[in-house]
């Protein structure tokens, strides 16, 4: 089989599609590494995981990214560049070689030292036992192109399928590994991700590729077979539909795959604006979960009773009815919804697209009182006292 | 998963050893001292991360390290850097998470390593413990530490352990002392997983409802009735376990009686067996400690039969002092630890399969000793221990390691095959049975390619045993062999010898006597007069290839 690629939109059951191929794989004897950024993500997953085998198994393996590059493409081999041993990662939120608040590195934290040899400043951290989570891909390409890639026929020794999650978070550097892995291991490898959903970044700097369009691009020269899950199982088809405005073009349109709605949503579906002075009333009738953009989003705007949660924690998760708290940013695509979002706008895209579909059978976008009239959703109208 | 190799670094008295073992079995063989169960403690330690039974980190002592490794540092000003480093590599196979360079060889292969080093964290410490000028007499491995990772360098976590070894030794276990941890794993290699976890549930189900019983209940009801001891209720309940200590609470019972009250004899059996058969099919790997040990032959021999039928593709590792569990268990097994160390895996595969049929071979003599003689009877043994004794001032060959052994018919290709292949000098004694150039030069042709085994007869046709030829020496005269007749033969016999006419008459009797009976009676006459000569104070002759048959470059 060759590498694939598998384009996901919210809600189209990659997690079930890993799953269920995962549990094939070990029954015929096979075993399987799922690699995936976030930790919510890596939780689910296993619990899935479990749920759908009825026991945990030690043939299908969840690995955080890091913990992926640590043990497995850097320390079995890193005695290539450095001979003491990486204990453990250092997460970089920024370039840990630059300055604060400067352009300019520390001096002495190039790649290579005078004598053409690595330099473990460059990758590893003062005491020289920790990585940069930053440059961990790009140590990895290293070690690789020393040992003649042997992290990753060793990895294809121990498992017989590897499935990469989330990969629309990948950069740069990651999808060099990406490379090494592709050309070198027999195993299958199936990327997974929903690049309409990118929304952290696991590295820093300019390396290609950091857009979407880029990252799709650089997957198909590698020769992943695309293919698309369009079905939706989460939201209904309006909302699914509103969801396939935020990204103009560019992806397949979305099918609904839920054909049934309980009866205690059925009085109140589909998408609305909410005037802000409405938000009290909105959340103590319906009670959704309201998103938005960080902690302190909304706190005038917001009743205090209201459930909440930020958009990139919100990943993954489901909800019945979602109240959205639009940025600054996102603001113009709730108002007119023809317009594109700017390219340099592209994580408020992303995460207004997660934030959309997230909900289940409601949607609303809050909205200053002045400007909600004439939207191209209906004004929810408070029911009277 | 299999082991290929073993590596150890300043570990006893392997100041840097690799043992390369075989896929199947691994019998381990040599003198006592020699590191048999060295190797076994080691492998236990790499594998299991236990030394004797207990966990590595709190038996860890500077005993385990090499003399010359000690007497080094301690010759040198003890910096850091001097400091030894104790490492124990299992090199692997069929464990692929395993895999990485960080061995000691730097090899992209699958293993498990143990290192213990000095712990950079205590620089500070260390150096100011020297400053002090506090003399260090022994390796100060309270600055130690003690890593156990795999070649890809993570941790061993036991949980996720990817293979299975079990160490098999019923001298461990002690009444009380450490009871536990040994009878929790013999009932961990006889149960299954699932089966632990309902055994403990039921257990542990089984205590509440000893709660609920009508005594308890009755106990607890006056235990502070008037709560004059708390104001809360205070009663008495059964031990509520922690998961996993059920094996606690259980022991495994051989007809009613507690398994360590049992026989040594028949726990080690049961261990064995309960190993072999390993109920979850989870066990790689079986190390045990001279199985022959408080078992009778009857039960030994039944006891082999069984590790060949179900060994079931584990890996075995045994030390053993018993030439039948070698030969039974196939000699090309044998991994000698001698001055060096060495495996028979190359040995001829007849001679296998001979001393597979005939295991009473005592195969380990050869194997063992340095300095071997092979001969035909006892008679030519003790001959030949005579003639060293008069020669080497009362000494007996064995006191200078050197060892004859009597061996008959194909006994002598066999000793022969494994002397070839481990190098042990062997000189045989052989007769020409009055052929020299057939049955003695043809023979010694085949062996011209090894120059430690020396093929040694009589030259001379007539001369067609050793006692012929004791006789042609001592009879150049009449009166010498009259003289010799009266040690080697009976007076009655020595009577009927000198009533003959003539000399050449008497020389005819005294030869024709030793071969005249066939089937026992001549053996036996061989031997008493053996015994005879060996026994006597008085001068005889022998002859010169005798010299030669004990003589060892």
């Amino acid at each position: 089989m060759p590498n694939n690629l598998c384009i996901a939109g919210a809600g189209s059951g990659k997690t079930r599609k890993i799953i269920s191929e995962a549990i094939v794989e070990i029954a015929s004897g096979g075993k399987v590494l799922v690699v995936t950024y976030t930790t919510t993500n890596q939780h689910e997953l296993r619990q899935r995981f479990k749920a759908a085998y009825g026991k945990s198994s030690d043939r299908f393996v969840v690995k955080g990214l890091f913990s992926f590059y640590l043990e497995d493409m850097v320390r079995p081999y890193q005695q290539a560049l450095f001979s003491r041993r990486i204990d453990g990662i250092f997460f970089n939120d920024r370039n840990p070689h630059l300055k604060p608040n400067s352009k300019f590195m520390y001096p002495g934290r190039a790649e290579r030292r005078d004598d053409k040899s690595y330099n473990p400043r460059h990758f590893l951290t003062e005491c020289e036992s920790q990585a940069h989570t930053g440059l961990m891909a790009k140590l990895a390409t290293r070690i690789a192109a020393a040992t003649n890639n042997a992290a990753a026929r060793r990895l294809g020794d121990i498992y017989s399928r590897v499935y990469f999650d989330e990969v629309q978070d990948l950069v740069g550097w990651d999808y060099e590994v990406m490379k090494v892995l592709n050309r070198t291991m027999t195993s299958q490898i199936t990327c997974v991700g929903d690049f309409r959903q990118t929304i952290y970044d696991t590295s820093f700097g300019h390396k290609a590729p950091q857009t979407s369009n880029e990252k799709i691009a650089s997957f198909k020269a590698m020769g992943f077979a695309p293919e698309t899950l369009v079905l939706n199982w989460r939201c209904t088809q309006p909302i699914c539909t509103i969801a396939d405005t935020v990204h103009k073009g560019g992806y397949e349109a979305t099918k609904s795959a839920v054909d049934k709605v309980p009866a205690e949503f059925t009085h109140h579906l589909g998408a609305f604006i909410v005037r802000e002075s409405d938000v009290p009333a909105y959340v103590a009738l319906y009670d959704p979960m309201v998103l938005r953009w960080q902690v302190n989003s909304g706190v005038k705007i917001l009743p205090r009773q209201a459930r909440c949660c930020n958009f990139g924690n919100s990943k993954g998760l489901s909800f019945d009815r979602v109240l959205i708290l639009p940025a600054e940013s996102q603001v113009s695509f709730v108002l007119d919804g023809a317009a594109n979002f700017p390219a340099s706008a592209e994580m408020a895209q992303n995460k207004m697209y997660v934030a959309i579909t997230r909900a289940r059978y409601s949607l609303a976008f809050i909205v200053a009182d002045k400007k909600a009239d004439g939207l191209r959703f209906p004004i929810w109208a408070k029911p009277a006292a | 998963m299999l082991v290929k190799s073993l590596r150890l670094i300043n570990f006893k008295k392997f100041k840097d050893q690799t043992f390369d073992f075989n896929e199947d079995i691994n019998i381990f063989v040599g003198d006592n001292n020699a590191g048999k169960s060295t190797i076994l403690e080691a492998m236990e330690i790499v594998l299991n991360f236990q030394h004797r039974g207990r966990p590595f980190a709190m038996e860890f002592s500077p005993d385990l390290f090499n003399c010359e490794a000690v007497e080094k540092f301690l010759a040198s000003p003890k910096t850091p850097a001097d400091l030894p480093v104790l490492v124990i590599e299992a090199y692997m196979k069929s464990v692929p998470d395993y895999r990485g360079t960080n061995n000691s060889l730097l090899k992209d292969t699958q293993g498990v390593q143990v290192k213990a080093s000095f712990d950079p964290d205590f620089t500070d410490t260390y150096l100011d413990y020297l400053a002090a000028g506090t003399p260090l007499t022994s390796i100060p491995v309270e600055f130690y530490k003690i890593e156990w990772m795999d070649f890809a360098w993570s941790p061993i976590k036991p949980m996720t352990k990817q293979f299975r070894a079990l160490y098999i030794d019923p001298t461990r276990i002690h009444p009380t002392f450490g009871k536990n941890q040994y009878i929790s794993n013999v009932l961990n290699t006889a149960l299954k997983k699932d089966e632990e976890y309902r055994l403990g549930l039921n257990y542990r189900e089984t205590l509440q409802l000893f709660n609920g019983t009508n005594e308890v209940k009755t106990v607890n009801k006056d235990l502070d009735s008037d709560n004059k001891i708390t104001h809360k209720k205070l009663t008495i309940a059964a031990n509520t376990m922690p998961v996993g200590a059920l094996q606690n609470g259980l022991q495994l019972e051989v007809d009613k009686i507690p398994f360590h009250m049992i026989g040594k004899g028949e726990q080690s059996k049961v261990q064995i067996k309960l190993a072999l058969h390993n109920k979850s099919k989870d066990i790689d790997l079986v190390m045990m400690e001279e199985p022959e040990n408080h078992l009778s032959h009857v039960e030994l021999s039944r006891l082999v039969q069984d590790v060949e039928d179900q060994r079931n593709g584990k890996q075995l590792f045994l030390t053993t002092h018993s030439s039948y569990v070698l030969n039974k268990l196939s000699i090309d097994k044998i991994c000698l630890l001698q001055d060096s160390y060495k495996r028979l895996h190359k040995l001829d595969k007849d001679v296998v399969k001979m001393l597979k049929r005939l295991p009473g071979y005592d195969t380990l003599r050869v194997a063992l000793s340095r300095k071997v003689v092979l001969v035909e009877g006892p008679s030519d043994e003790l001959i030949l221990k005579k003639i060293y004794q008069d020669k080497n001032g009362g000494k007996l060959p064995e006191q200078d390691g050197i060892d004859i052994i009597v061996v008959r018919g194909v006994g002598y290709r066999t000793f022969i095959e494994i002397g070839k292949e481990i190098g042990t000098a062997v000189n045989v004694l052989r007769d020409n049975d009055g052929n020299y150039a057939n049955n003695i030069v043809a023979a010694q042709k085949e062996y011209a390619a090894y120059p430690n085994i020396k093929l040694i007869s009589s030259m001379k046709d007539d001369e067609f045993s050793l006692e012929p030829a004791m006789i042609a020496s001592n009879a150049t005269s009449e009166k010498e062999l009259e003289s010799f007749a009266r040690i080697a033969l009976s007076t009655a016999t020595y009577n009927r010898l000198l009533m003959e006419p003539s000399f050449d008459a008497k020389c005819a009797f005294i030869v024709d006597w030793f071969k005249s009976v066939d089937g026992d009676g001549k053996g036996k006459k061989k031997v008493d007069s053996a015994i005879r000569i060996f026994e006597t104070n008085e001068a005889f002759k022998y002859p010169a290839f005798l010299d030669e048959v004990l003589s060892f470059a």
